[in-house]
């Protein structure tokens, strides 16, 4: 990934620390980002960065200015930064928020309130409106860890820099999380143990009463810290349970206990039982189909903590606080360490519930004479309607992470979906499929061009939740008819091999595509002649 | 480690190179202007102590910079 610094002070040495794990490009000398930006020729252009972070020292920007002389510098600034944008819509454009101190001396009744600026920039920032401008929250790292920490005269007066050493590895730090956040590889789950973690104490000892979970003192450490989980819960993290317990106990506590801020519904797996935690943590992974490596295991226990270690080397096992006032707290640090997403979804909101669902249908279909049994009586629903605006992230995030039902793997951002839209020979479908154990949300996207009387599947994919049910052939369907309206005579379409959608090899031979061409490399290109199409068995009601 | 040996990996991981207590300034391509500043100001803020900016242009050498924090 390469990524360029700039900023109104000197960040050399911000950008030198980045240079490890990253090709770093910081314009020589300081204050020169307007110049960058706006300049086609400049050295960040020639550079070309994906990722452009502006580090905004508020300080030298705004603190001798008089109030409206800022605003004048704040628009100026906003206008550039809001061009470049413009520009470079696939770029990341990654703006501070602003510390801003005024250095002056006064009396005591004279109030000096720098939260106005310091808030207006931001309303500035968010009123552009613009899709690929971030906020970095630098003010935010000021205030955690102080100003006498986080900034150096000696390097100000001698340097033009305006962090110290400590303050300059805090940024890079926190800059390191948001770009892997950008690259993936979040984790997925957390298993929690329930005795002192959840809540203090042990419910098989200290009885339900016994337990400290509340919310005063002691207990609301526990109650704060479920609180906290409970947001990562509410992103698309999956909870799950490893307790070494009597399970009446503790379903308990789960179900009735006042305090509880995490219920039954939160977990997708509740493992409460005295085996091993490794066999529980090995159990949920294969029940969520998950890599043990999507894990992180939670367990105020050092000895179960080592044990997983040594068992599971894959699953992460962060250390967990030695005192239980830092819980709450611990949590920011597992969602910056593991879980640091840039943007939800709706799917990503409704995760645990679909996992829940997906256990349901494993338990109809042991229970099913047979596979087609199985499938009719899920009572399946298929709607596909034309991308529409408010899908496009959605579609763009499976373009990106499906790999297995996807015939030809091509990945998308929103900017090049919105592109496509906006022209006629494309047709851009989304489908979304329900059952009578829930909605599996938007799961089906196709990229259709046309060429006069011909069609090209440029994309065909589905998401693995619904593969295997014969929904393919009812969007194939679906797709040739309303190209069959539009007049076309044949589609066209492609299998392109990857490592990992082996399973679609002959996908477009089942639904009766005869066969043009393949070259060396494995790719085949297939045809249909529409008047000619074959009739296809379908499990699903295609609803509006 | 001793502090004079904390020091003197300070200065290496600065320098991404490894010095001594008898490395001096010029003979290092790599210790420029930036380094020196970036040197002394890890060195106060790990030691907690304070490196008058007067003094800066009269520390040329690791053992300049022991010798202001008196450690022999």
């Amino acid at each position: 990934m390469k990524i360029a610094v700039l900023s109104n002070v000197n960040v050399d040495s911000i950008s030198e620390k980045l240079n490890d794990q990253f090709q770093v490009y910081t314009p020589p000398g300081f204050n020169t980002w307007i110049n960058e930006i706006s300049n086609d020729n400049s050295g960040l252009n020639i550079f070309d960065p994906d990722v452009v972070f502006i580090l905004v020292d508020g300080i030298s920007l705004f603190s001798e200015s008089l109030f409206e002389d800022a605003i004048h510098i704040m628009d100026d600034l906003i206008n550039f930064i809001n061009k470049y944008a413009e520009k470079h819509s696939k770029k990341k454009i990654i703006v501070s928020n602003i510390d801003v101190k005024d250095p002056k001396l006064v009396p005591f009744k004279y109030y000096k309130d720098t939260s106005r600026i310091e808030n207006i920039w931001v309303e500035k920032l968010k009123s552009l409106n613009r899709e690929n401008i971030y906020i970095f929250d630098l003010q935010e790292l000021i205030r955690d860890n102080g100003r006498n920490l986080m900034y150096s005269d000696k390097g100000w007066y001698f340097g033009g820099m305006r962090f110290s050493m400590n303050g300059e590895k805090i940024i890079v730090s926190e800059i390191s999380k948001i770009l892997s956040a950008f690259k993936g590889g979040q984790k997925k789950c957390i298993v929690l143990d329930l005795d002192n973690t959840l809540w203090g104490g042990i419910i098989g000892e200290d009885g339900i009463n016994g337990i400290s979970l509340s919310d005063v003192k002691e207990g609301s450490q526990y109650k704060d810290f479920q609180k906290r989980l409970k947001d990562l819960k509410n992103m698309g993290v999956l909870l799950a349970i490893s307790s070494k317990n009597n399970f009446d106990d503790a379903i308990e506590v789960i179900r009735n206990h006042p305090h509880m801020v995490l219920k039954e519904d939160d977990f997708v797996s509740m493992k409460i039982n005295w085996e091993p935690k490794y066999v529980n943590i090995q159990k949920i992974a294969q029940d969520l189909n998950i890599g043990l490596n999507s894990i992180v295991f939670i367990d105020d226990d050092k000895f179960e903590r080592e044990s997983v270690k040594t068992q599971l080397p894959e699953v992460e096992v962060p250390d967990f606080p030695q005192d239980s006032t830092m819980l709450a707290k611990w949590v920011a640090r597992l969602q910056k360490d593991y879980f640091e997403f840039i943007e939800v979804t709706e799917e990503d909101l409704e995760k645990t519930e679909m996992y829940k669902s997906q256990e349901k249908r494993k338990t109809l279909l042991e229970q099913s004479a047979s596979f087609e049994d199985y499938l009719s009586s899920l009572e399946m629903k298929l709607k596909i309607w034309n991308l529409k605006k408010e899908d496009v992230p959605r579609a763009a995030q499976l373009t990106q992470k499906t790999n297995q039902f996807n015939v030809t793997t091509k990945r998308y951002t929103e900017f090049d979906l919105e592109k496509m839209m906006a022209d006629p020979s494309f047709s851009l479908y989304v489908g979304s499929v329900s059952d009578k154990f829930g909605d599996n949300g938007k799961v089906v996207f196709l990229i259709v061009k046309k060429d006069k009387d011909i069609a090209y599947i440029d994309t065909f994919l589905m998401s693995c939740r619904v593969m295997g049910r014969h929904i393919e052939d009812h969007v194939v369907d679906f797709v040739e008819e309303e190209m069959k309206k539009q007049g076309i005579k044949k589609i066209r379409t492609y299998y392109i091999p990857t490592k990992k959608n082996i399973s679609v090899k002959n996908l477009w031979d089942d639904l009766g595509y005869q066969r043009i061409s393949e070259d060396q490399n494995g790719e085949v290109s297939y045809e249909i002649d529409l008047e000619n199409k074959p009739k296809r068995k379908v499990y699903s009601q295609l609803v509006i | 480690m001793t502090t004079k040996e904390a020091i003197i990996n300070t200065i290496s991981d600065i320098l991404k190179r490894q010095v001594d207590e008898n490395t001096v300034k010029d003979e290092i391509q790599e210790w420029d202007s930036l380094k020196h500043l970036q040197i002394i100001m890890e060195i106060e803020e790990q030691f907690n102590v304070v490196i008058p900016i007067e003094d800066l242009s009269k520390i040329n050498s690791v053992k300049d910079i022991l010798n202001i924090l008196r450690i022999s």
